[in-house]
């Protein structure tokens, strides 16, 4: 090993484990707040916000984690719970590349999505209720024909 | 071409690594800023955003090594064929800041204003917060688009290799401290710096303040070419970018951008497509069915002008 290439190691350990500390210290200190989606009458209010036409159809995650709109049959607003902020987006239908309905543990139905943008991560909508709401199986269906 | 390249000798081209020796105080002003944001309420940080914007900011210094190589073969080759020896005089240092300032606004506008240098400047406005971590999140994909030429001319100039290193350095290490939402106005620094306030702005997704405050160190350059928009009390930033991301996954956020524009080339029908997607602004579209920072400052004054 030249030395160059120690030094160079030696500096990014050290990088390391300076990003380590600060991430232990922002959770210590108490840096963990999760946002959460009280309602739909909050994502109404959001979507107003983004100046988008009142929703169809409205489901929210039974923990707050994600809800989803039906703009129109071509366009569905996401409301997703990013740390403490909750983050809003447009999708056109043709975004929706996956949705895979299952079971969680207990009772109701869950629903896992997949977008084709890289920026977003896939997440899981469950809902107390045996059926996940009719504008999400259409979505579904949309994404299956694809 | 590697055989004609003639090593200029020290210190026209020792770096001074500047970032490196700043590390440390990096490290020492996040850990303060967070417990004064604990304390005060004022700010704020998560630490899932502050994981990933330090992960961001620790891979670009690999990134940066494997790439850099480039970049200052091209500034070694330009200087051998500069047009004026300037040398390390006190009126040299004070042209090359002053030079490298201007050069960074540049690429920085540049940076907003097309795709393909957005791709990878969006990481650093990725976050939807504003704090010190913030400043740390970097991209990994810059040497893709060439950003460095903007600097090259100041090598062709005569400015000795280090003298522009040192002052980018110096730049980057400037523009750490300001990220913050703990510090106010700074009176009449206001006037010529880029301060805390001014770049709030540039990191705010109001309508009002996109594609504005491009400064590194001075805030003269926007002002000069009009593209300075003042912080407004009444209307707070809400940081982040237009459409935020749903990911802290540092792969995804370093790639999302150049995904998108792969993904719109396969789909495009003809060479302007093409080059739209490429160098268009961000949100360029054949049909303008996307939304462009124009096209939402253009609503928003629509939306504030009352109707006659």
């Amino acid at each position: 090993m030249t030395p160059e290439l120690e030094q160079f190691l030696a500096v990014q350990a050290v990088s390391l484990g300076g990003v380590a500390i600060l991430i232990g210290l922002a959770w210590l200190i108490g840096f963990r707040t999760k946002a959460r989606i009280a309602d739909e009458a909050q994502v109404l209010a959001l979507a107003q916000a983004a100046k988008l036409r009142i929703p169809n159809a409205v489901a929210v995650d039974v923990e707050g984690r994600v809800a989803l709109a039906e703009i129109d049959s071509n366009t569905v607003f996401v409301v997703k719970a990013m740390g403490d902020r909750l983050t809003t987006r447009v999708f056109p239908r043709i975004a929706v590349a996956d949705i895979k309905m299952y079971r969680p543990k207990g009772k109701g139905i869950g629903a896992r999505f997949r977008f084709s943008d890289a920026g977003f991560d896939d997440f899981k909508i469950e809902f107390a209720e045996r059926e996940a709401p009719a504008f999400i199986e259409r979505l579904r269906r949309g994404a299956k024909l694809k | 071409m590697l055989d004609d390249l003639t090593i200029p000798a020290a210190p026209d081209w020792v770096p001074a690594d500047v970032i490196t020796l700043a590390v440390p105080a990096f490290i020492v002003l996040v850990i303060l800023e967070m417990i004064f944001v604990r304390l005060s309420k004022r700010g704020a940080y998560n630490v899932a955003d502050s994981a990933s914007s330090l992960m961001m900011g620790f891979g670009s210094t690999i990134a940066g090594i494997l790439t850099g190589g480039l970049y200052l073969f091209s500034a070694l080759w330009l200087y051998q064929y500069r047009v004026f020896d300037i040398g390390w005089t006190w009126w040299g240092l004070l042209l090359c800041f002053l030079a490298e300032d201007f050069s960074y606004y540049v690429f920085h506008r540049v940076s907003h204003e097309r795709r393909i240098w957005w791709a990878s400047h969006i990481v650093h406005h990725s976050s939807q917060h504003y704090n010190l971590s913030t400043a740390l999140r970097q991209t990994w994909t810059g040497a893709i688009g060439f950003t460095f030429i903007t600097k090259l001319p100041l090598f062709w100039l005569g400015f000795p290799p280090a003298m522009v290193f040192f002052f980018s350095g110096v730049s980057l290490v400037y523009q750490f401290w300001i990220h913050t939402e703990t510090i106010g106005r700074m009176g009449p620094l206001e006037w010529v710096m880029n301060t805390p306030s001014h770049h709030r702005v540039h990191h705010a997704t109001n309508p009002r303040y996109l594609d504005a405050n491009y400064a590194g160190v001075l805030i003269i350059w926007d002002k000069i070419f009009n593209t300075f928009t003042p912080e407004v009390d009444a209307d707070k930033p809400r940081y982040g970018i237009i459409a935020n991301l749903g990911t802290f996954n540092p792969i995804r956020i370093a790639f999302h951008e150049w995904v998108g524009i792969a993904r719109d080339l396969r789909y495009a029908k003809s060479p302007r497509e093409w080059i739209g997607y490429i160098f268009g602004p961000p949100g360029w579209s054949p049909d303008g069915s996307r939304a462009t920072s124009d096209s939402l400052k253009a609503q928003w004054r629509a939306d504030a002008t009352p109707a006659e």
